[in-house]
């Protein structure tokens, strides 16, 4: 599905719900007075993941990849396929000075973060940070403080919020269609160590960052960050308390990272959302489940699962393409349907078709609205803070083993911690 | 592909007055200025219901007329269920054979109803079960005293079953009920089995509506009619039987009849379903129904 097609799709145009639900989708209102514009980008970080934003980017018209910046030439090189003949850095420092950068795109590993979005907020630029924001609460926070005062765009790569059936099933969760929200519960289980090859053995600890201590925090920050994101965006609240522990269990060579971890957020109320890692076993895949007392909702697979009782295929169909104006037989009649013949609860399609992708390339499109106009969406900021703060403090609770109440420090002015604010 | 959206969607779960649970799901979706679908289902007389209204796109409420829809079918399944040890009709099948059972006026009217198709359908429609005689008819062992409105059973072993006929019934309330909400594009369905339509879908007259398994050689179009199915198959929980033997119709195509009244449809397909050829036709000489594939 194209961008169009995902507006059109979701009713994005007048659907006052839908905007009430996720409200930074605001940034494609403009859409037509920022056409001949173009925000000039530079990438900070060419590996795997700034190479597959730097494909969506450069297929935005709108958008000019104007500089690069890695340490580590193959990085470089296959950047280069994408945007041949851009300018090449190797200090980040001397990509910020660039005055023909308008905004950066952050994609170095966790640790490299913090100095990376401070300095460019410092000159005046537009920050895209992947997740998660930093190495510690406490950078976090600063980041956030800085972002604040350098009145520039700030969106942290957490794509689900770009997703068209996540939007559409937070609609659905935010205007009570499937009641209210009983428990959450996530998980993510690979079975792979996460290792790179490397060529030469001094590069492992660069090229494997994420296995170490000092890079990363492992499954929470490279994993749980996108998935806590989605407990925010469904409560509309943060949750205050989180226990849990994490262990090597598996890959007991040449890691520091847990390839274990279970987890329970606790919200106020006493809702928990439930966290699971394993990388030893991938048969569960991934996974966003929100239990609601009048439904299921399973967002990786674009599934809805009615409590009570599910609607007839027939007259669904029939809605779905009621715009294709035909006057097709609705094939139902037949015996007595009895609730026991349908022993399978199979589910529903959230949106009908599952879009291709997962929001990356919509929030990119949208990255690239805000910096032409320099208007930063709603609540994008906050959830992407919110998202590496939980999955900071969830990392801070394994290690120190205790259950862990939010600091009132690391607080800022959104959902329940509005009044905790000072 | 392209994709698309339900628009609205929504839960209402109320207590009405009458103690009535409400418990309905919809979706609403507008289709063009003029065009608006809206769609409720919810669970009732053992099975799901769903009403389809296509009106012009205004921003009425449908869930006040679909909340009536749903209250209307509570209450009739809660005096006609005799499964339920509360309801009107089970009461008086525990206790019609000690003493006259004074019905409410309601069900002695769907009673007598039932017993005068009777004839009509040469015996094969009938709602007395005599379990200790092997299931056969036992219509006579049945009193109504019309003057009085009671019911007297003269044998213990008789239960009334209004299974076969009480969609029906429902059916022609609910189509009371829309009209007098000025709804005049609708389609209600009670489990697959009995199916109302009332005006037209968007894009055409009537409905065109089409069995989903053991398909009929054309979609039927409905134009202000039912469309009612009778059929045992490996799923029925209570099958059909011929009242005459006693013994349960092996399961075979299931018949569908077009009828213009809902309680005359329930009738005709489980008449039908029992009846040989020459019963068949019969039967439908004497009545106003269509029997498809036939
Ligand atoms: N949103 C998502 O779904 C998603 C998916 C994958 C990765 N990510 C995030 O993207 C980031 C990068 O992950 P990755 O998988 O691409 O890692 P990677 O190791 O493939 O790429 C990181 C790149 O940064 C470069 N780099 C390291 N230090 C640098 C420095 N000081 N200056 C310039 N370049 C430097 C490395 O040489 C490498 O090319 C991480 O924060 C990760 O969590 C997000």
């Amino acid at each position: 599905m194209n961008r169009k097609d995902f507006i059109k799709s979701i009713g994005l145009i007048g659907s006052g719900l839908l905007m009430a639900s996720s409200p930074w989708l605001n940034v494609f209102s403009e859409e037509k007075k920022t056409v001949g514009y173009r925000a000039r980008i530079g990438i900070i970080g060419t590996g795997s993941r700034g190479q597959l934003l730097m494909k969506f980017l450069a297929k935005n018209p709108k958008v000019e990849i104007v500089a690069i910046c890695d340490i580590y030439q193959p990085s470089i090189d296959k950047a280069l396929r994408i945007v041949p003949g851009t300018r090449i850095y190797k200090d980040y420092r001397s990509l910020l000075e660039n005055k023909n950068v308008d905004a950066v795109v952050i994609a170095t590993p966790l640790d490299q973060h913090y100095p990376m979005v401070m300095d460019a907020f410092e000159v005046g630029k537009h920050v895209f940070c992947e997740k998660s924001i930093a190495y510690c609460m406490e950078d976090t926070f600063r980041v956030y403080q800085k972002y604040l005062n350098a009145n520039r765009v700030f969106f942290v790569g957490q794509q689900r919020l770009f997703d068209p059936s996540y939007i559409k099933a937070m609609e659905m969760v935010h205007n009570g269609t499937l009641g209210s929200i009983s428990a959450l519960r996530m998980y993510w289980h690979r079975n792979n160590d996460w290792r790179r090859p490397i060529d030469k053995p001094e590069l492992d600890e660069q090229i494997n960052w994420r296995l170490y201590n000092a890079h990363s925090k492992g499954i929470m920050t490279e994993l749980a960050c996108h998935q806590l994101q989605i407990g925010t965006w469904a409560r509309r609240q943060i949750p205050n308390k989180v226990l849990g522990h994490g262990a090597i269990t598996f890959w007991k060579e040449n890691r520091e990272v847990y390839d274990n971890a279970s987890l329970i957020y606790i919200y106020d109320d006493g809702v928990k959302m439930n966290y699971d890692s394993v990388l030893s076993n991938k048969f569960y895949g991934l996974e966003e489940q929100i239990l609601c007392s009048n439904g299921t909702l399973e967002l990786e697979k674009n599934k809805l699962y009615y409590e009570e009782i599910e609607p007839a295929p027939a007259f669904l169909q029939m809605i779905n393409e009621a715009e294709n104006k035909l006057f097709d037989a609705l094939p139902f009649a037949g015996t007595s349907w009895v609730p026991e013949t349908a022993n399978e609860n199979k589910g529903h399609h959230i949106l009908d078709a599952k879009s291709n992708g997962d929001g990356t390339s919509l929030m990119l499109y949208a990255f690239a609205e805000s910096v032409i106009t320099g208007t930063q969406p709603s609540l994008i900021a906050e959830e992407g803070y919110y998202a590496t703060q939980l999955s900071l403090l969830g990392h801070q609770a394994m290690e120190e083993g205790k259950t862990l109440i939010f600091p009132d420090e690391y607080k800022i002015n959104y959902l329940n911690h509005k009044l905790a604010f000072h | 592909m392209g994709s698309s959206s339900f628009g609205k969607m929504g839960y209402i779960k109320i207590n009405t007055q009458g103690n009535t649970l409400i418990n309905m799901h919809y979706l609403q979706k507008i289709v063009t200025p003029q065009n608006m679908l809206f769609y409720a289902w919810f669970s009732a007389m053992h099975t799901r219901i769903d009403i389809l209204i296509s009106t012009i796109n205004t921003d009425e409420d449908h869930y006040s007329i679909v909340q009536r829809v749903e209250a209307e079918i509570k209450r009739v399944e809660a005096f006609a269920n005799r499964f339920d040890e509360k309801s009107e009709l089970a009461r008086l099948n525990q206790m019609a054979f000690a003493k006259e059972f004074n019905t409410s006026p309601e069900l002695f009217q769907i009673i007598s109803e039932c017993i005068e198709y009777k004839e009509v359908t040469l015996g094969l429609f009938d709602i007395t079960l005599n379990h200790k005689n092997s299931y056969k008819s036992s219509m006579n062992n049945l009193f109504l005293d019309y003057e009085k409105q009671s019911i007297r059973f003269f044998t213990p072993d008789i239960k009334l079953d209004l299974s076969g006929f009480i969609k029906g019934h429902v059916l022609r309330a609910v189509k009371q009920i829309l009209t007098s909400e000025g709804i005049l594009n609708a389609v209600i369905n009670m489990g697959n089995s009995s199916i109302l339509s009332l005006g037209n879908h968007p894009q055409g007259n009537g409905w065109k509506i089409t069995r989903c398994e053991e398909p009929l050689k054309e979609a039927c179009v409905l134009q202000e009619q039912c469309l009612t199915t009778s059929g045992n198959n490996k799923q029925t929980r209570w099958p059909i039987r011929n009242p005459l033997t006693g013994e349960i119709v092996r399961p075979c195509r299931p018949v569908s009849v077009l009828t213009n009244d809902p309680g005359l449809g329930e009738v005709l397909s489980t008449a039908l379903y029992v009846a040989n050829k020459t019963e068949k036709e019969q039967i439908l000489s004497k009545t106003q129904g269509t029997l498809l594939n036939f």
